[in-house]
């Protein structure tokens, strides 16, 4: 890989995000579906990770675990070298999923005010419209959902998930369900945003692009059993702009996570 | 704030298949064993002497001995429930055609049905029974108990054909005939028997009314002898068959639908459970102003239909009173203030008793679904238990918790409090249920307790199934405070139609019966607004 690699974004050596000999199984009537299999992954504090694979890979499955929605049958979890449980209860997770998950009586701000609320972290005077103009939301502060496109509402759900400047943010196919063009705005908008906190972050996606453009790391995995096979780092520099997507390094990197995940299938016993 | 298990437990019933030792079926049946066996043990030892309780094989002695006598009433009722079934049914799927077929008369006609909704039965029950031959009184009756709910339940099935498919019949070169024969109907169908389902005991309730009225046999006249002689056992019996026949057409119904619309069952429920309930984007979402018009489209319609009908069948002026006769009776005749003191301080006792059960089975209703939501394990074991419950009749409850409470106002609260308990507690669950997962997954993962998501999340969701729930008992309320004024405890408007069957006053029942529509129509038109700024706020898509 030729990508250049320089200091800015030198990883802090503090433990980020760490699967150790995870395993997953999923019990149901009749059989044992094993979702996630003796996956150990170490991540540092501080560095966009994103996770790729086919549908039913159990990307989402890893990334509830370390939500504390679901709890291993084998292995064990951390984020920043503590459990997620722990984490969840200081209030210090952020979570965005495809579906956007606001409640359809509160307008944008009281949506994302829920956050604050709830977690009862503290946040400064004026910090919510300063979070509304930065996933461009000005003018829409009293809006309902209803009357938000898609991406707007996925905005929305971002800037909860942001409010409360969580120490880890977990993001499960944040844009899946916009439209190529909405995405890549998104993106690069998560990524000015993303770039001023360097929160610790676990991006769930299906695209290549998308995974490559924004992470430090990118882990590819197989399907079922879930396996990752491989850690690909990613070492353009940041900021990173538009203009890198065109360019023949950044094709070279995605063309070398489609032959990996490629192989996965083959390996699978898939033509 | 710190998880309790209780939260994992629910967020994986949401999510994850649950792992299940025994089928719900079979721990359904272990509780119904327990339950009989317990009530068998204390009515044989601790309330022996209760005069409360009757044990369920005295019951079941009882009903077997006595077998014919019974099965003579119940018969009866059951041919006069089938005629009205039929009749009222046919009626109500004839009309929904019209109104798909052609929009113009939905006004109308829904402001008729909502207005042969809101008349309680109880109160046209000795009217229609001079008017008509006795027999065909009671079949009126109950066909005029049914046609509200499978209007709307056909209506709004007619109307959930999917709209690509009709766009594809429509480039196919469909007219509205074959789009109505090939795509509507079929789409109707769950709908449809999930009214029928609901009017089957209601059929039951109307033939039932009539017979309280003075019939040689059927259930009104067991029930009538039962409360009489307040015999514990025979009591019980009684409320066993009220429960099996009404009941029992509500189950055969439920399984006829379900054998005739497989493809129902991967479907997820909106309606299905109460379709009257959906009847908020009929009625529920009208704009303020469409609403003032309504109410005057209502107002012409029933008392413009009812001057026509005496106007037009040529009744005996003796027993049929249009809406000039009553407006003389209560404010231009001589003793029209005594007249007043009758129908309105009845009015007065009837609203009371009907708010007091209204307000504490819609509150009980609303409690009991939190309680299952939050605890999922006692609803899988509850539920069914409560669906059965659901389906036994005010026939049934009124003369036990009569045995159980006596003659009291606190009966009478409870009794017309379990008319509205079990619909709201499952339309709540619904409503709640409708809270997306990945919202719930959000507040978990921001560390939000069970109450906080509840408190948040999923009563706010479940607001319009209230509003909807309490809107469709406003008219099953007052109807039940009236059938037990007039059954039992003879007060309020149930005294004001005693008293004008005593005297042969026609004019005091078509005053009752015309004060009570008009209340009735009030209080649902009410409700009604109240719910459209509840939906503005909490369900906005469910206006447009």
């Amino acid at each position: 890989m030729s990508a250049a690699a320089d200091g800015v974004d030198a990883p802090s050596g503090a433990p980020g995000i760490a699967l150790s000999n995870l395993t997953k199984v999923f019990a149901t009537d009749r059989n044992e579906i094993v979702a996630v299999e003796d996956v150990s992954v170490a991540t540092e504090r501080g560095a966009f990770t994103s996770l790729v694979g086919p549908s039913g890979c159990g990307k989402s499955t890893i990334l509830r675990m370390l939500a504390d929605l679901d709890t291993p049958t084998a292995g064990g979890v951390s984020l920043l070298g503590r459990s997620p449980a722990d984490l969840r209860r200081l209030g210090k997770l952020g979570i965005v999923f495809q579906d956007a998950a606001l409640l359809p009586w509160r307008d944008v701000r009281a949506n994302i005010e829920l956050a604050v609320q709830v977690t009862g972290v503290s946040v400064p005077r004026g910090a919510v419209d300063d979070m509304i103009a930065l996933v461009g939301l000005k003018g829409f502060e009293g809006a309902r959902p209803a009357e938000l496109s898609g991406g707007m509402r996925q905005r929305v759900a971002i800037a909860r998930a942001l409010i409360t400047e969580p120490e880890v943010l977990l993001l499960d196919e944040p844009f899946g369900a916009l439209d190529e063009i909405t995405r890549r705005r998104l993106n690069l908008e998560l990524l000015h945003i993303w770039a001023a906190r360097r929160t610790t972050t676990l991006l769930v996606t299906h695209s290549i692009e998308e995974a490559a453009f924004l992470s430090d790391m990118v882990l590819v995995m197989s399907p079922r059993p879930g396996r990752i096979v491989a850690e690909v780092p990613i070492r353009f520099p940041r900021p990173r702009g538009r203009g890198l997507l065109r360019t023949p390094d950044f094709h070279a990197v995605t063309a070398h996570l489609s032959d990996l995940l490629a192989g996965g299938e083959a390996h699978d016993g898939e033509p | 704030m710190t998880a309790s298990p209780e939260t994992s437990a629910h967020t994986s019933a949401h999510v994850a298949p649950q792992n299940r030792s025994v089928p719900a079926w079979v721990e359904t049946a272990l509780l119904m064993t327990l339950l009989l066996t317990g009530w068998e043990v204390l009515a044989r030892t601790l309330l022996a002497n209760s005069f409360a309780l009757a044990a369920p094989t005295e019951v079941a002695l009882l009903l077997f001995e006595q077998g014919p006598l019974f099965l003579r009433n119940v018969a009866a009722t059951l041919v006069t429930a089938l005629k009205g079934f039929f009749i009222g049914n046919a009626i109500a799927i004839a009309l929904a055609l019209g109104i798909v077929l052609l929009p113009a008369v939905e006004k109308p006609l829904f402001s008729a049905a909502l207005a042969i909704y809101s008349v309680p039965i109880i109160a046209l029950a000795p009217i229609l029974l001079v008017l008509l031959d006795r027999p065909d009184a009671m079949v009126a009756l109950s066909a005029l108990s049914v046609i509200f709910t499978t209007l709307v339940a056909t209506t709004l099935g007619l109307r959930s054909a999917d709209p690509l498919t009709l766009d594809v019949m429509h480039v196919l070169g469909g007219g509205p005939v074959s789009k109505l024969r090939r795509v509507r109907w079929v789409a109707a169908l769950p709908s449809l028997f999930a009214g029928l389902r609901v009017a089957a005991p209601a059929a039951v309730l109307g033939a039932t009314v009539g017979e309280f009225m003075g019939a040689d046999r059927g259930l009104g006249v067991l029930i009538t002898g039962a409360l009489a002689s307040l015999e514990t056992t025979r009591v019980w019996a009684v409320a066993v068959l009220a429960t099996l026949v009404s009941g029992g057409g509500y189950v055969a119904i439920g399984w006829l639908g379900r054998r005739l619309t497989p493809w129902v069952a991967g479907m997820p429920v909106t309606h299905a459970i109460d379709p009257t309930a959906a009847l908020q984007r009929v009625s529920g979402a009208m704009k303020a102003g469409r609403l003032l018009r309504t109410l005057a489209i209502n107002l012409a319609v029933v008392f413009g239909g009812w001057a026509l009908f005496i106007e037009l069948a040529g009744l005996n002026t003796f027993f049929a009173k249009g809406p000039a006769d009553v407006w003389a009776y209560l404010v231009t005749d001589a003793d029209a203030a005594g007249n007043r003191t009758l129908i309105f301080g009845g009015l007065a006792v009837t609203l009371r008793n009907a708010g007091l059960g209204f307000l504490t089975g819609l509150a009980g209703g609303t409690l009991a679904a939190i309680v299952f939501v939050l605890r999922p394990s006692l609803e899988r074991a509850v539920m069914p238990v409560a669906i059965t419950l659901r389906s036994i009749p005010i026939l049934a409850t009124a003369p036990l918790v009569i045995l159980l409470l006596g003659r009291t106002l606190t009966a009478t609260t409870v009794i017309i409090a379990i008319l509205s308990f079990f619909p709201t507690m499952i339309n709540v669950m619904a409503g709640m249920r409708l809270t997306r997962v990945a919202l719930i997954e959000v507040l978990r993962t921001l560390n939000a307790s069970r109450w906080t998501i509840l408190w948040r999340a999923e009563l706010p969701s479940a607001l319009p199934a209230i509003m909807a729930s309490a809107r469709i008992a406003v008219p099953a309320s007052i109807l039940g405070a009236v059938i037990i004024e007039w059954l039992i405890t003879g007060v309020g408007m149930g005294n004001a139609i005693l008293s004008g069957v005593y005297n042969a006053d026609y004019t005091v029942l078509w005053s009752v019966a015309a004060v009570l529509t008009l209340v009735s129509m009030g209080a649902y038109g009410l409700i009604a607004l109240a719910e459209r700024a509840v939906l503005r706020r909490y369900a906005p898509e469910q206006l447009r």
